[in-house]
């Protein structure tokens, strides 16, 4: 479904900020794309959905360059900023202005997300707070109901009981013929969504794994110091620690402890699942 | 794969910039009306003659023309260099986008000589031996010069495209080098080349052709000039990125 074969992209001269990445996307997973501060999480989604150009490299989403912006391709993508320039309409007019674009924009998830959020629709959005303009935000994110979504930390700015609700909306209402990318550095908020991670780190996808395959490969459980471990951390319960897993006993993905994991030993990690 | 154009998107993106700035065109509008009220009463000062009011009617007509368009302009900068917005995304192609860019130009003028016309009959009925200038007289008066200002105007349009800041210096720049280059042409190759030839075989010469050629046929030259620089403002739209 999206396939990126040996892309770079630099904003200043040899200086890359993606630097001659695979990746292959498959249909129907919600992906977790994590890296640190300034490792092209954005940049990656902005590739995708046709607002940059790579350098060097190709990039295909259902079998088009996202590059030509072709009304027929963005009709089927849809890419929620992290910080979004509202226009001084209220909330239902943002809406109407653009659901007439997507072919496949649903008025059953709308009404869910209205219910759900508990804005005032009719109020203007230059009077809203940042967190109530994100719910209107996400609110047509999740009502155009593309086959591709993808989400710049979505869950910024949201309150609390927003981030359950957003769950909630996210977890009803997407279904196997759609493909969610969330960039995210709040990964508790989405650990019980996500079904597949992706890792930026140093300018190159250092993981491209579903969930169930990372705890075939890897263990996330109490360790003892000296445990061979790829990454430990001291928690009130224990010294937790994520490992090669060679016992064969799946152990629920800690998605922090495998960031860290993976950020500390790449190459580690590449060889535990390239294998 | 739905690349062809479709007139339905165009009306699609026209509605959603009306939605979005319907407010901002009241106020447009009330800057207009303001605007006339201004001219009214400066038309009340000063020479009470025809002439005079007719002349500040094709000053006013400049005006506003002039104020309208660059208006457009920048609001077309701020919709396509809005680096936080959902307008690259927006499910149109690029030549769908350009489109209703251009038509929302044309709408601009067409209100701009809708509330004209009214507004200067007004004035006439108020002020003896005011008599109101025709869009046909307009259109006598800058006949000649139409394709130039439209080549300059494309100008101006593709400068608000290109560049995210300081579009309109960058125009103003461009304009200076334009007219500089032309004069310094015109001065140098022809004046200096013809000069020497004087009183020989002078209209015999392939620099007599091209002057002729380019002086009687100026017309097409600027508008394939001012087609070529929307070409060039579509290819830039194109090529529009998040950096």
């Amino acid at each position: 479904m999206i396939t990126i074969k040996d892309a770079s992209l630099s904003y200043k001269r040899n200086n890359p900020v993606i630097d001659r990445i695979d990746l292959d996307i498959q249909p129907g997973c919600i992906y977790g794309l994590l890296g640190k501060n300034g490792e092209g999480k954005t940049t990656l989604l902005n590739v995708l959905s046709g607002q940059l150009f790579l350098n060097e490299g190709t990039c295909h989403v259902f079998g088009e360059d996202p590059a030509k912006r072709n009304a027929g391709l963005l009709q089927k993508l849809f890419l929620l900023p992290e910080e979004i320039n509202m226009p001084d309409v209220t909330a239902m007019q943002y809406i109407r202005m653009y659901a007439p674009f997507y072919p496949t924009f649903s008025h059953d998830i709308l009404k869910a997300c209205f219910e759900s959020f508990e804005v005032d629709f009719s109020a203007r959005l230059k009077k809203m707070s940042q967190g109530q303009r994100k719910k209107i935000a996400i609110t047509l994110a999740l009502a155009v109901h593309t086959p591709l979504l993808l989400m710049d930390e979505p869950t910024n700015g949201l309150d609390i009981p927003s981030k359950d609700v957003f769950r909630k909306l996210l977890a009803s209402f997407t279904n196997e013929e759609q493909t969610v990318i969330i960039s995210t550095h709040q990964v508790r908020d989405l650990e019980s969504l996500i079904d597949a991670v992706l890792i930026l780190d140093n300018k190159k996808i250092i993981l491209n794994s579903r969930l169930n395959e990372i705890s075939r490969k890897l263990f996330f459980r109490l360790t003892n110091p000296e445990e061979d471990v790829l990454y430990r951390n001291q928690t009130p319960f224990g010294l937790m620690g994520v490992g090669e897993n060679t016992d064969g006993e799946e152990t629920p993905v800690s998605l922090e402890l495998l960031f860290n994991a993976a950020t500390l030993h790449p190459q580690e990690i590449k060889r535990i699942f390239n294998r | 794969m739905n690349d062809k154009i479709s007139l339905q998107r165009i009306k699609l993106l026209l509605r959603a910039d009306w939605i979005e700035h319907r407010t901002q065109v009241s106020f447009v509008i009330g800057s207009f009306l303001a605007a006339f009220i201004v001219f009214f009463l400066i038309t009340l000062q000063g020479d009470a003659t025809t002439k005079e009011f007719i002349r500040k009617q094709y000053f006013f007509y400049g005006l506003g023309l002039f104020g309208s368009f660059i208006y457009y302009c920048r609001y077309i900068g701020a919709k396509v260099h809005e680096p936080k917005g959902l307008f690259l995304t927006l499910p149109a192609n690029t030549m769908e986008k350009f489109s209703a860019f251009l038509l929302e130009g044309f709408i601009l003028i067409a209100v701009f000589h809708l509330l004209l016309w009214p507004a200067l009959y007004v004035i006439s009925l108020t002020v003896p031996g005011y008599s109101v200038i025709s869009f046909f007289d307009i259109m006598r008066t800058f006949k000649i010069s139409l394709p130039i200002i439209a080549f300059l105007s494309s100008l101006v349009f593709l400068s608000y495209i290109t560049f995210r800041k300081h579009a309109f210096p960058a125009v103003i720049l461009a304009y200076t080098l334009l007219l500089g280059g032309t004069i310094f042409m015109i001065k140098k190759i022809v004046i200096e080349a013809l000069g020497s030839q004087q009183g020989v075989f002078t209209e015999m010469t392939p620099m007599y052709y091209t002057v002729n050629f380019l002086v009687r046929y100026h017309v097409i030259a600027f508008v394939a000039a001012t087609l070529g620089i929307l070409y060039i403002a579509y290819l830039k739209l194109k090529e529009k990125e998040l950096r």
